[in-house]
């Protein structure tokens, strides 16, 4: 099972936010993860998806591969 | 005795000790935990004094629930009933959200049915320790001191020595063992200079405890955000002889004196309950909590339990409870160590059980404050989604976390139990307490007794311990996971310590002697 519309999804992400204060898109947006750890239905991938968007990510701009 | 404490029964100072004499045992405390602690001890034969700091039973608000697994060790120590009797029994709880009347999530706290005992009771604590002091006058080896306060301590490594003022003098004594049950301000554990490590959360809550005629029905009612206390919690408890715990979030920058001065509770009280209704003051209270606990609960011949332990948060019933929970681990160990059966170092396994569970119970009351009381815009970001979800999201309702109620502790690691020999077990696996079950016309917790027990599924042979045959009981053989031929080893405090689908009079003595600290 894997996505295949990714612009669409991606574009309805933030048409779905636009107008939004930062408030309104925080609120939006724990309500979306909510929903969607239910659907992902597995503590094991819900516990490695929330490890892997901590993981340190490079700063803009500097080469991924240093 | 003249303290300021309201006082629900009178008792009177005891009179003043003999300077030099030597004691057994000496508790250190007379509330639940404590009064508990000597019933247990005095059940098995064992000779007790109990240090009360006060010569009363004191009056006003403090811990009301008390959890099935707390009702089960009274049942073992012959005041179960009487609790009961006295309580008023509930299963359910249920959390509302703002403005609504319809809840966003209601809980059954008893999944598991035909047992003897409910979820829990609510019951004022000086009802629970005035039917504790009846009990144990009933029993010839427990001295209970009223008004005596231990007020220094040396403790060695064979024995304590112990300085106590009573109103007819101060004198002095020697036990071989001391328990301290003196509470989250333990006179002991000061005196001994220990530690008690943990944090302290930012919030204030009113407990206004009301007397009033209400239909309203025996659950736990919790408010997040209602209008009655805008961006606050709210708890509504009901108690026996008409007394209504109300809890009211505050917020951390208050003026605590004014928050519980008659004139500002009473406005909160009515826009909670209405202008019309009828009630009168029962006790009103401003508290503020931790959680925290000693890094050891055994320093060689003073024990610890309960509050001057560990501490929590009041959401999740899991103070008092913690609280009997260690006094039942403590009882049939100190037993065996007094009687020559186990070596002193026994009581390592009290640390690691009674540890255990304290862990347990902060981990739980940390995440309830945490979602209580959030600590970040994110926190409450996601404390307020859940709470939009769930009314419409069945999945998001287990996210509400208005408090994890009390719930007896497994200790999966406990020293105590064998390893299963067999794969595939299902049922109470060792570590874990025993489940109740109707049995004939009885319960099977209520056959287990205080001691050593097997229960069997049509097995027999000789073994130094009491058989509980459970053939023909399906349901007990189900819970159990025990088919036919198949045992399972039950301790004293009813923890099953090791189970079998081939027993021997070989395997089960070796469990007995591990669980039993050997000799």
């Amino acid at each position: 099972m894997s996505i295949t519309r990714h612009d669409d999804i991606y574009e309805a992400l933030i048409a779905a936010q636009a107008g939004m204060s930062e408030a309104e898109s925080l609120r939006f947006s724990a309500r979306l993860i909510l929903l969607l750890i239910d659907r992902i239905g597995s503590d094991a991938s819900v516990m490695d998806a929330i490890r892997a968007a901590g993981a340190r990510t490079p700063a803009a701009g500097s080469d991924p591969r240093a | 005795m003249t303290t300021g404490i309201p006082v629900h029964r009178p008792i009177g100072a005891s009179p003043a000790g003999t300077d030099g004499t030597q004691l057994e045992t000496l508790i250190v405390g007379a509330g639940p935990v404590g009064l508990s602690m000597a019933l247990d001890l005095a059940r098995r034969g064992r000779t007790v004094t109990v240090l009360s700091r006060l010569d009363f039973i004191a009056a006003g608000s403090k811990g009301i629930c008390y959890s099935k697994r707390s009702l089960d060790i009274w049942d073992r120590l012959g005041v179960g009933q009487a609790m009961v009797d006295r309580g008023v029994v509930w299963n359910l709880g249920k959390v509302f959200w703002g403005k609504s009347t319809t809840p966003v999530y209601e809980f059954d706290l008893l999944p598991v049915k035909d047992q003897r005992r409910p979820a829990f009771i609510n019951l004022q604590q000086y009802h629970v320790e005035a039917i504790l002091v009846d009990a144990l006058a009933r029993y010839p080896n427990v001295d209970i001191r009223w008004g005596h306060e231990l007020t220094a301590l040396d403790a060695r490594a064979n024995g304590v020595s112990v300085t106590v003022e009573a109103p007819g003098g101060r004198y002095t004594l020697t036990t071989d063992w001391l328990i301290a049950c003196d509470g989250n301000r333990s006179t002991v554990r000061g005196l001994m200079g220990l530690d008690f490590e943990g944090r302290v959360f930012e919030d204030n809550f009113l407990i206004a405890d009301i007397r009033m005629k209400g239909e309203h029905p025996a659950e736990r009612w919790f408010w997040f955000d209602p209008p009655f206390n805008p961006g606050q919690s709210a708890l509504m408890h009901k108690q026996p002889d008409d007394v209504w715990r109300l809890d009211f979030q505050l917020g951390w920058n208050i003026d605590r004196e004014a928050a519980m001065r008659p004139e500002n509770v009473e406005p909160l009280v009515r826009a909670m309950l209405g202008d019309h209704v009828e009630f009168e003051r029962e006790w009103y209270s401003v508290y503020t909590f931790q959680c925290r606990r000693m890094q050891r609960f055994v320093h060689g011949r003073v024990l610890f339990a309960g509050d001057s332990a560990h501490l929590v948060s009041p959401f999740g019933a899991r103070g008092a409870n913690g609280g009997l929970a260690d006094i039942d681990n403590l009882g049939w160990k100190l037993e065996r160590v007094l009687e020559g059966k186990a070596p002193e170092s026994f009581l390592e396994s009290y640390n690691h059980e009674a540890v255990a569970t304290a862990d347990e119970n902060i981990l739980n009351s940390t995440r309830s404050t945490d979602f209580l009381t959030p600590k970040s815009t994110a926190s409450a970001a996601y404390r307020d989604a859940v709470l939009s979800l769930a009314g419409d999201h069945a999945f998001a309702q287990p996210f509400v976390n208005s408090g994890r109620l009390s719930t007896a502790v497994s200790y999966p690691a406990s020293p105590l139990s064998t390893a299963d020999e067999d794969a595939d077990w299902n049922g109470v696996a060792p570590g874990s307490p025993a489940l109740d079950a109707p049995f004939g016309e009885d319960w099977l917790l209520g056959r287990l007794g205080g001691g050593f027990r097997l229960i069997a599924n049509g097995w027999a042979g000789e073994v130094p311990v009491p058989v509980i045959d459970v053939t023909g009981e399906a349901l007990i053989a189900d819970r159990y996971d025990l088919a036919p031929g198949s045992a399972c080893l039950v301790r004293p405090d009813q923890y099953v310590a090791a189970r079998w689908r081939h027993p021997s009079a070989a395997k089960i003595a070796a469990a007995m002697t591990r669980a039993g600290g050997g000799a």
